[in-house]
């Protein structure tokens, strides 16, 4: 108890003498506390942003369209790291030596190189890409150039045959509350169906890019700082998913694969069936704290000019002078942005704990 | 052959590979090699359609040792060496001593010494300290200095006094929760701010001090969980021996608990020596910034591929060494009688150790 009374008056002792020394700083350097400098007008340009961005709006405006530019990034390059790493620790265990071989050069290359370097590496290729003239075209589907990837949208339009698109929009709602269920067919069945009717109807279509001499109509672009940046997130990121798929396919006992066999299941069936899941339930929290690593890394968009969280916060600090303030903004969203993926993550982990299985 | 070839799947996957690698091997190597420009000036690379080596021969000493005066750049050299050869050392199970405890801030002095000059030496100001010198400095700072803050953390989330615990899981969890360019950038404004205007530590002590108290969070975790496999008894056996609390850390726990956590150490210190290629973000031109910043040489632009290439080599070198270092050191320990006891105490402690495993920034 002693100790604790004496540690807590040093802490604030501490906090004491450098909340002095900052009032005394600021007072010197004639800063003013306070937020409201989040709702001055920013007066800055964002490259790229999914909700409008005037540069006469407001810096928490900017910071909330720079927050999202953070969540397309790190979603995007968590749903494409965790597929490029599962198939790769999958791979690293095959018996083709081969493949073994490829798969090894790439987690190995991958790991031990700093991402920043990666990133900066793939930000400098994309500028090799051809240009807009002679992007390479994927089938007409895609095309990659030097102004980044441009791939095909989902358009939706609302004035098409709207009690058929009610009635495809009603079958995909089923389809999720039968999912709830655990009755994956029923559910896929009905999935199709829904969207297959909102297709038909008109209401969801595929828009496709169109070259022209200057750029491109329509589909969605990529631009060359996002494409960057994922590809460096989901390389980086899914060599060491690999590694920890592989080490958790390692920790499922040779029995279950012996046992499953003399049930007559072929390999790819134990491996879906039998092995992942249950590597699943040992593997989760490493792949929680990559998926954290990808928000905190995605960061980095900083050097080749992608306009994420730490830009805009970092820009704003720069131009107001707001830097408690500021550093105090940056803390708190990054912050919500790991904890909630950790937590659900980690609720999710106990929840197959808890089942004992895991579908 | 038979391996290859023995099932038709395992066909068809032979045949895709070989067509990867007959997709991407031939460019590279023309790239690389045959249509490479290996001599002549920057006009030579201009007519060569593949890579520029020339640029990085003209480049290396830029990128090895960036500012740095270029006539005294025998003393990065040797302070390069001398660290080089210190974390050599430090590989080695036999040298782990205390005397190699004292060897480390001794030889980091020397450096600094080396580095900043005076008594005796021409000072060059730690504005142009930069390649890969400080880089390596940086990262071993950063580390020896994160170390024992590090090991006081994991004593204090773990002991049973709540103000410690509460206190010493926000400076674990803070650091470990936010991107590390941010920790950086956040070091950098706040602070010349909370210390005394006269007072104000350089752009290279803020980063330091920023890269500490990510390394002491880091550490702090991974110790953690090899205090955990210390079996109770050991505690217990101390306490009835009479030892007091701090005399049972220090001769009992701490030193199996940091025997367990090594190959975790050393990986945390792999990821370190990558990270430290963020401090160009408040304007340090550590290996990474050098080479990035010799692309921006008007005589010799649009060749930054190839010095990435030179810098991921590089950075390989040190980084691949390393883990092979740490999966050996995991495999060798694994049959020590002391690990086996410790592995009892497993499930905590492997949870913690795959934590650690996540990239720090």
């Amino acid at each position: 108890m002693v100790v604790q009374a004496g540690a807590a008056v040093l802490m604030v002792a501490v906090a004491a003498l450098l909340a002095a020394t900052l009032a005394a700083n600021l007072a010197r350097l004639n800063l003013s506390g306070g937020f409201g400098f989040l709702l001055r007008p920013a007066g800055m340009a964002i490259g790229e942003s999914v909700i409008a961005f005037e540069p006469s709006d407001s810096f928490a405006w900017a910071i909330l369209a720079a927050a999202l530019n953070t969540l397309r990034v790190a979603l995007a390059a968590i749903v494409l790291a965790t597929v490029l790493g599962t198939a790769v620790g999958v791979a690293r265990l095959s018996p083709n030596p081969l493949l073994r071989g490829i798969t090894s050069v790439y987690v190995e290359l991958f790991r031990n190189t700093p991402l920043l370097l990666q990133i900066l590496f793939w930000s400098a290729l994309v500028l090799k890409l051809p240009r807009v003239r002679e992007a390479v075209s994927f089938g007409d589907w895609a095309f990659l150039s030097q102004r980044g990837l441009q791939v095909p949208a989902l358009a939706f339009d609302a004035n098409t045959a709207w009690p058929l698109a009610l009635a495809a929009a009603l079958a995909c709602a089923a389809a999720v509350a039968v999912l709830a269920r655990r009755m994956r067919v029923v559910a896929a069945v009905f999935l199709l169906v829904g969207l297959a009717g909102l297709f038909w109807a008109g209401t969801l279509g595929m828009q496709q890019p169109v070259r022209r001499p200057f750029g491109f109509a329509g589909g969605l672009t990529l631009t060359p700082e996002f494409c960057a940046l994922l590809a460096g997130l989901v390389a980086y990121t899914g060599a060491f998913i690999a590694e920890i798929v592989r080490g958790g396919i390692l920790a499922v006992p040779r029995g279950q694969w012996e046992a499953a066999r003399s049930l007559g299941l072929h390999d790819a069936r134990i491996l879906r069936m039998i092995v992942l899941p249950q590597t699943l339930r040992v593997i989760l929290p490493a792949i929680t704290s990559q998926y954290v690593g990808i928000i905190k890394n995605s960061s980095l968009a900083i050097a080749i000019g992608f306009p994420d969280l730490f830009w805009a916060v970092s820009t704003a600090i720069n131009v107001t002078g707001h830097a408690i303030e500021g550093v105090a903004v940056m803390m708190a969203a990054y912050l919500v942005l790991t904890l909630a993926t950790a937590t659900t993550m980690n609720r999710w982990h106990a929840g197959l704990l808890r089942r004992g299985v895991s579908r | 052959m038979k391996r290859l070839f023995n099932t038709k799947a395992n066909a068809a996957i032979t045949l895709a590979c070989l067509a990867v690698l007959a997709l991407v091997l031939p460019g590279l190597l023309r790239w690389a090699a045959l249509d490479a420009a290996w001599s002549g000036g920057a006009e030579a690379c201009q007519a060569a359609t593949g890579a520029c080596w020339t640029y990085v021969g003209e480049k290396f000493g830029f990128f090895i040792f960036g500012f740095y005066p270029a006539d005294a750049r025998w003393r990065p050299l040797l302070a390069l060496l001398l660290l080089l050869g210190l974390l050599g050392g430090s590989l080695v199970p036999r040298l782990w001593t205390r005397r190699l405890l004292l060897a480390w801030p001794l030889v980091l002095v020397g450096v600094v010494w080396l580095l900043g000059g005076g008594a005796g030496l021409r000072p060059v100001s730690a504005e142009s300290w930069s390649g890969l010198p400080l880089t390596v400095l940086l990262a071993s700072f950063a580390l020896v200095l994160g170390f024992p803050l590090g090991v006081l953390l994991a004593l204090g989330r773990t002991s049973g006094l709540p103000l410690f615990r509460w206190v010493c899981t926000g400076f674990i969890e803070l650091p470990r929760g936010l991107p590390l360019i941010a920790v950086l950038f956040m070091a950098n404004v706040l602070v010349p701010l909370l210390v005394p205007a006269e007072a104000t530590p350089t752009k290279l002590v803020r980063a330091y001090f920023a890269f500490t108290l990510v390394a002491a969070a880091f550490i702090a975790e991974v110790v953690r969980g090899g205090l955990y496999a210390v079996p109770h008894g050991q505690t217990e056996a101390a306490s009835a021996l009479g030892f007091g609390y701090w005399r049972t850390m220090r001769m009992i726990v701490v030193p199996q608990a940091l025997r367990v956590s090594v190959p975790s150490l050393v990986n945390i210190a792999i990821s370190f020596f990558k990270d430290t290629s963020l401090v160009v973000v408040i304007g340090l031109t550590d290996f990474l910034g050098a080479v990035s910043g010799g692309a921006h040489d008007p005589a010799w632009l649009g060749h930054d591929v190839e010095g990435y290439v030179v810098a991921a080599l590089v950075y390989f070198a040190f980084c691949f060494t390393a883990s092979r270092y740490a999966a050996w050191l995991e495999r060798r320990m694994a049959d020590t009688s002391r690990v086996a006891r410790a592995q009892r105490a497993e499930g905590v402690a492997t949870r913690l150790a795959l934590r650690s495993e996540a990239s720090i920034a």
